[in-house]
């Protein structure tokens, strides 16, 4: 399954494609475009990625999840190009045997994939500026400390 | 000296101070520091997100004393802003 697209991410076709009998538990994740940031009202989004280092490390961070966790199955796909408010801009899903390893991977494989893969956001506000994200400082689950780069 | 050709895509924030594809003429045996030391000359703006930035060749995160060996594509890395 890709892991990259520059059309709008298909949800449901998505789930049913990973309904297993051997799944009691799929946790969906949907980052979605926010209407503010920074106290600032946001036209839209535009994301670029060097893609393939970006699908290679999105491929790596859902096979970790799957073995770590002994998933059934497990997905994620970004939304790259221009994304309007409420688009859907990344989409994970696990699938696990009970709920609780789903969630845990669930939160693993976004966590990872917002600080390790090559993707960048462009945020277009509705005053005419615009500002390239940065998810360097984290304190996200994967990791213990914070980061300075 | 024999010389080596190499080209440089920047991302995300980089672009607002270079073109996205540069090609540069090297010595065999430059440094990728050596490399950032050329990019920071071109426009000297765009250290601080230049500081904080990662390399990659062929798709890895290389050190930023490597020594560049042979022609390649170098991918500055600017901090990710995903998801």
């Amino acid at each position: 399954m890709e892991h990259l697209t520059n059309k709008p991410i298909e949800l449901i076709a998505a789930i049913e494609s990973l309904r297993s009998p051997l799944t009691g538990g799929m946790v969906i994740f949907s980052g979605e475009v926010r209407l503010s940031n920074n106290d600032k009202e946001v036209a839209y989004l535009e994301y670029e990625a060097y893609e393939p280092m970006a699908k290679k490390k999105i491929s790596e961070i859902v096979a970790a999840a799957k073995e770590r966790w002994k998933l059934n199955n497990a997905y994620c796909i970004h939304r790259l190009g221009r994304l309007e408010i409420s688009d859907c801009a990344i989409v994970v899903i696990t699938c696990g045997v009970h709920r609780a390893e789903a969630y845990d991977a669930n939160r693993y494989i976004i966590d990872r994939v917002k600080y390790e893969v090559p993707i960048w956001k462009n945020e277009h506000f509705t005053d005419g500026t615009n500002e390239w994200g940065n998810n360097s400082t984290c304190k996200c689950s994967v990791h213990s400390h914070e980061h300075h780069h | 000296m024999e010389q080596i050709d190499i080209i440089i895509r920047v991302f995300g924030g980089l672009k607002t101070y270079y073109s996205e594809s540069i090609s540069l003429q090297l010595t065999k045996g430059t440094s990728v520091n050596e490399v950032m030391d050329k990019l920071l000359e071109m426009n000297s703006k765009a250290k601080e997100v230049l500081d904080i930035s990662q390399l990659a060749i062929n798709s890895t995160i290389v050190a930023k004393d490597l020594i560049i060996t042979e022609n390649c594509e170098l991918i500055v890395l600017p901090p990710f802003s995903g998801g």
